[in-house]
């Protein structure tokens, strides 16, 4: 029962996020949906997949799409009429997918190619020829280990065009306006206009100081935890996409509860800019090091005398490289799009 | 016959889905947070639970750890964001 | 039946925090505005998990899972009355009205914008 409930909860939920109209709700419904998404990993015991989605699903996108509304208009104000053409194209494009998937085999036949030769290859022979005891953190860091460059790379990528595009479109705008911010966002709404003094004695720091002690007290287990799960992906479930979201986040709370001008005296904007990049570096320079050393490309095994112990070590290391791109990303995307320099200084 | 791990993880999950009466319902955003913040500290405990009807704990732990954290974050940032209206203030 | 002592205490336990969990849900769906609420959002929620987890604790024995789970439950001791704590503080600074004995149980909108409800808000975040 709970197998039909689960999924059927997971439409609503999508259906809700798009039609609701306070954008607000929508980013709500959809953290509900990340949450009951995680309950239905676990329950599929698929623990890699359920701590991403709690990191990354209920976590980090909940806080950005917060970011991205703080800057927009707060209700969806577009007028809903059905568009016939486009219509038309995506619901072809549903019916050619569809047509598509029949061709796929069952996924539940064990005769099929990857049940048959892959999965039976990896689970047994992952852990002498990766030393790795987390089967998927061998198949993304070792069998895999282009694939996860690539993406480490996509995501640093991203994170260096939000750079370009936010701080150009700011800078160009200032010269052209002479304003200070030029950012086109929306007019703020007017139930925001809260009169100054007591928006000051609201954050006032007398009457934030649970907040910020409590904010205070646990950065550092969200950064220890933060470092466990990466350091801890080739055990148990996790690893760099997911560490270092969490290291991120313990980045990010500090901007929230203390100014964005305190979070960066922390974490500067240089420091994180530069971040992006090194941790791409990383995990590519480990692949170079393996090249030099008479190996292929991340042939990890020949980074150290003992095979094994060579390739326990490469994996650690290109999971710390995609831990610290992503999390200067996140901390790079967020205080990107919150940042408004109009009254700042 | 389901075990006791079972019967609590069923009767937490419709206590939860209870609360999302309130979340739809509202009548204001702040119903809405409070709703959303019982049922992200329910599936802290669901997940726990799971982890110990598939007898392996100990991974399923630091899934909870991590919802507990990230949870608070995002319960934050919406406080912060219905107080001030902006982030970085 | 080879039930022994301690899954009958692992077993009071949970069946004390599912107890609460559902007095919590009840008060929230029940309660009539939104500081009561929170009472119940927050005491009995807080009160309950820790209660699940004690008897988590108690089946795990004294191993890393149970250092984990004594370390979740501290987690949940601290985050969850401070978030109840913003919360309230929160919607107070938005003027959201208590409700009073004898009062009909109506509440107010602090964002006018977002329904028809009636708007009685600045007045109470300025007195």
């Amino acid at each position: 029962m709970i197998d039909i409930a689960i999924p059927l909860f997971l439409v609503a939920c999508g259906l809700g996020a798009i039609l609701v109209k306070d954008l607000m709700s929508a980013i709500m419904i959809f953290c509900v949906y990340s949450l009951a998404m995680a309950i239905e990993w676990a329950r599929l015991n698929a623990v890699d997949v359920a701590i991403t989605e709690a990191s990354v699903g209920a976590g980090i996108s909940t806080v950005l799409f917060i970011a991205v509304l703080s800057r927009v208009r707060k209700r969806d104000e577009t007028k809903r009429k059905i568009h016939l053409p486009a219509l038309v194209v995506s619901i072809g494009m549903a019916a050619i997918l569809l047509y598509g998937s029949m061709d796929l085999p069952n996924l539940r036949d064990p005769n099929i190619p990857p049940s048959a030769h892959v999965v039976p290859k990896y689970l047994a022979d992952s852990y002498e020829e990766t030393g790795v005891v987390n089967v998927v953190a061998a198949i993304l860091a070792s069998y895999r280990g282009y694939d996860t460059l690539g993406e480490t790379v996509v995501v640093a990528t991203a994170g260096l065009c939000v750079i370009l595009l936010l701080r150009q479109v700011r800078g160009a705008a200032r010269k052209r306006t002479g304003k200070k911010d030029g950012v086109a966002y929306m007019k703020k709404p007017s139930q925001f206009k809260s009169n100054q003094r007591e928006l000051e004695e609201m954050m006032h720091p007398d009457n934030d100081v649970i907040r910020r002690t409590v904010v205070k007290f646990l950065i550092p287990f969200i950064q220890l935890f933060g470092l466990y799960v990466i350091a801890h992906g080739e055990l148990g479930p996790g690893g760099g996409f997911q560490g270092g979201v969490i290291l991120g986040v313990s980045v990010i709370v500090y901007s929230l509860v203390f100014t964005l001008k305190e979070g960066e005296k922390r974490m500067s904007v240089k420091m994180s800019d530069l971040l992006v990049s090194k941790g791409a570096l990383i995990y590519g320079g480990i692949g170079v090091a393996c090249l030099f050393l008479g190996g292929n490309y991340l042939q990890y095994n020949v980074l150290f005398g003992d095979p094994k112990l060579g390739s326990h070590l490469g994996i650690l290391g290109i999971e710390i490289g995609v831990g610290i791109t992503v999390a200067a990303v996140m901390i790079t995307l967020f205080n990107e799009t919150i940042r408004r320099d109009d009254d700042n200084d | 016959m389901p075990n006791m791990y079972e019967i609590t993880t069923i009767i937490l999950i419709v206590s939860a889905v209870l609360v999302l009466y309130r979340a739809v319902v509202g009548p204001f955003v702040f119903n809405r947070i409070m709703a959303v913040n019982f049922f992200g500290t329910k599936t802290v405990v669901i997940l726990l639970l799971i982890g110990f009807i598939y007898g392996r704990p100990d991974v399923f732990i630091d899934i909870a750890i991590v919802y507990a954290l990230i949870n608070f974050t995002a319960i934050l940032a919406y406080l912060k964001y219905v107080e001030t209206g902006r982030l970085d203030k | 039946m080879d039930i022994d002592i301690r899954t009958i205490i692992a077993g009071v336990f949970l069946a004390l925090g599912c107890f609460l969990m559902i007095v919590a849900s009840i008060g929230v769906i029940r309660f009539p505005d939104f500081f009561s609420r929170m009472h119940a959002a927050g005491k009995a929620d807080t009160m309950g998990q820790s209660c699940i987890l004690i008897g988590l604790i108690i089946m795990a024995g004294f191993s890393l899972v149970s250092l984990k789970l004594f370390i979740i439950m501290l987690m949940i001791y601290i985050i969850n009355p401070t978030a109840t704590h913003f919360l309230a503080r929160a919607a107070y600074m938005k003027g959201v009205k208590p409700w009073e004995r004898g009062g009909k149980a109506v509440e107010t909108d602090p964002f006018p914008g977002d329904s028809k409800e009636p708007a009685g808000v600045k007045a109470r975040a300025k007195g």
